[in-house]
């Protein structure tokens, strides 16, 4: 059974359409991997789900756990239990991190980064340190489906695995479904998605259940020439 | 807040004084009887006040000094006229509050002095919260002589009030030095005009930083800094910035389940404390 399903979505952009009659979808408590070339649409459709009012729908619809949340405000979409870790979380000068993680929190039990909370939200943080807040954040909130827009850019290899270890600790193993919106593989090893997808200029131009085929692929022949693969067709799921 | 609302060492509430707690070392009286009982603070208040507190600080005090002003009542009017001394060789922290409690269509007319005296140092918050239809008026004059260090953080949120003010920092004795931060927040149509100036007049430092913030359309601020250099050796800057609530931000704070009116309170608040 689909807890997210988009249908036909058309999103446009100072009049450029940055996802193109998109159809997609992620199932309860699972895995799924998203990889594009930049500007393909991967933030855009990330942002569009967790109820970024600045991008207007054109066309189609998002509907999550059986209910259309396409008009409904974000932090309507948070009690519905979806939200976004961001690639770039703004900073919050003024803002202390223990404070604001208490007025968002919804339990008790969450990841806390010690060292970040007497800090002020994002503030000075170096990528690392966006990417831990991101995770004390979404990690204090009750969710169904979490997103993580490329949350393992800028991070080493070991920043990697703690990030990993983190999103499978607090999410997969609590059956809670997970889009990875990535560039590389390595955290893909890690998190072993169920399916991989390919977007490129808005739209899901692949998919396969193998993601270590789809990045092999990738590798191999480029986002541009994936869009020419037969192997990956939009039917297979 | 909370310093002040715990126990304020001064507590007008209307035009009634509701407390004034001195100690060692702070005298604090009414500027009404301030003005009978020292002459020479005379020469500070020139003309005798109707209302207001007069604190002077003689000895160092361990925790911060607070003063409350508010108004209740409806239909209110304030004239406070405050005078704050500061002896020599001191080290204090001082807040003050004035702000009304509820939609009132209060008036408050606040003139106030601040002597800071040679080789003291001053660490001073004001915090201003006006709402619908009031009407706040302040005029700050802070006297820094010789090697006075002044520290403050002057914080005006109108939420839908008139508010006019003007401060004047004088730099007047050789070394002394100031760091001004005024934050106004203008929301529900409210209205600022905020002239800041600070003058040096020997070998001084100081930094004048006026910012604001827009919440919605129907709201104005007016800010003028200025710096008035009457020597060659002052070394004085000032900056000035008025912007709206970042989109980023709020969108940011919303879908972490925040609702707008709370994601907004949240800007606002880290506004007043960055």
């Amino acid at each position: 059974m689909n807890l997210l399903e988009i249908k036909n979505l058309t999103v446009e952009v100072e009049g450029k359409k940055v996802l193109d009659e998109l159809d997609f979808n992620i199932k309860k408590g699972e895995v799924v991997a998203l990889l594009g070339p930049n500007g393909s649409g991967k933030s855009t459709l990330a942002r569009i789900i967790a109820g970024d009012l600045r991008l207007k729908i054109k066309s189609g619809e998002i509907i999550f756990n059986n209910k259309n949340i396409s008009n409904l405000a974000p932090e309507k979409r948070v009690e519905e239990g979806v939200a976004l870790a961001f690639q770039n979380p703004p900073e919050i000068e003024g803002l202390n991190m223990t404070f604001f993680l208490e007025s968002i929190s919804e339990n008790e039990d969450y990841f806390k980064e010690e060292k970040l909370l007497k800090r002020d939200v994002n503030k000075g943080f170096s990528g690392g340190e966006k990417k831990l807040s991101e995770l004390m954040q979404l990690t204090s909130l009750k969710l169904k489906l979490v997103i993580f827009d490329e949350i393992d850019s800028g991070l080493d290899i070991k920043k990697i695995g703690e990030v990993a270890e983190l999103i499978k600790k607090y999410f997969i193993e609590k059956n809670v479904a997970v889009l990875i919106i990535t560039h590389h593989g390595d955290i893909l090893d890690l998190l072993k998605p169920n399916r991989a997808n390919i977007i490129i200029d808005g739209k899901i131009i692949g998919r396969d259940e193998d993601y270590k085929s789809v990045l092999k692929t990738i590798k191999k022949y480029d986002y541009e020439k994936c869009r020419k693969c037969t192997k990956f067709l939009p039917g297979r799921q | 807040m909370k310093n002040a609302e715990n126990a304020p060492n001064f507590y007008q509430v209307d035009n009634k004084i509701e407390r004034m707690q001195g100690k060692d070392g702070v005298i604090i009286l009414p500027s009404n009887l301030a003005w009978n009982k020292f002459d020479w603070t005379r020469d500070y208040f020139i003309k005798k006040p109707k209302q207001g507190f007069f604190l002077w600080i003689q000895d160092n005090v361990e925790e911060r000094l607070n003063t409350l002003v508010e108004i209740e009542s409806k239909n209110v009017s304030q004239e406070m006229t405050n005078l704050i001394v500061i002896e020599k060789g001191l080290n204090i922290k001082l807040s003050s509050f004035c702000r009304s409690k509820k939609e009132v269509f209060g008036k408050h007319f606040a003139k106030a002095k601040i002597i800071i005296k040679e080789n003291s140092t001053l660490e001073f918050f004001q915090g201003n919260s006006w709402k619908k239809n009031d009407q706040f008026t302040a005029n700050y004059e802070f006297i820094l002589e010789k090697n006075a260090k002044f520290k403050t953080t002057i914080t005006n949120h109108g939420s839908g009030a008139n508010i006019a003010t003007r401060e004047d920092v004088y730099l007047l004795g050789k070394k002394s030095s100031a760091d001004v931060r005024i934050k106004m927040i203008a929301e529900k149509g409210g209205s600022f005009f905020s002239e800041s100036y600070m003058h040096g007049e020997d070998e001084v430092r100081g930094h004048l930083e006026c910012s604001g913030l827009i919440v919605d359309n129907h709201s104005k601020i007016t800010s003028i800094p200025g710096i008035i250099c009457e020597s060659n050796k002052a070394e004085l800057t000032h900056e000035a910035s008025i912007g709206k609530i970042s989109e980023e931000k709020l969108m940011y704070l919303r879908m972490r389940g925040l609702s707008e009116k709370k994601a907004t309170e949240l800007i606002i608040n880290s506004f007043l404390n960055s």
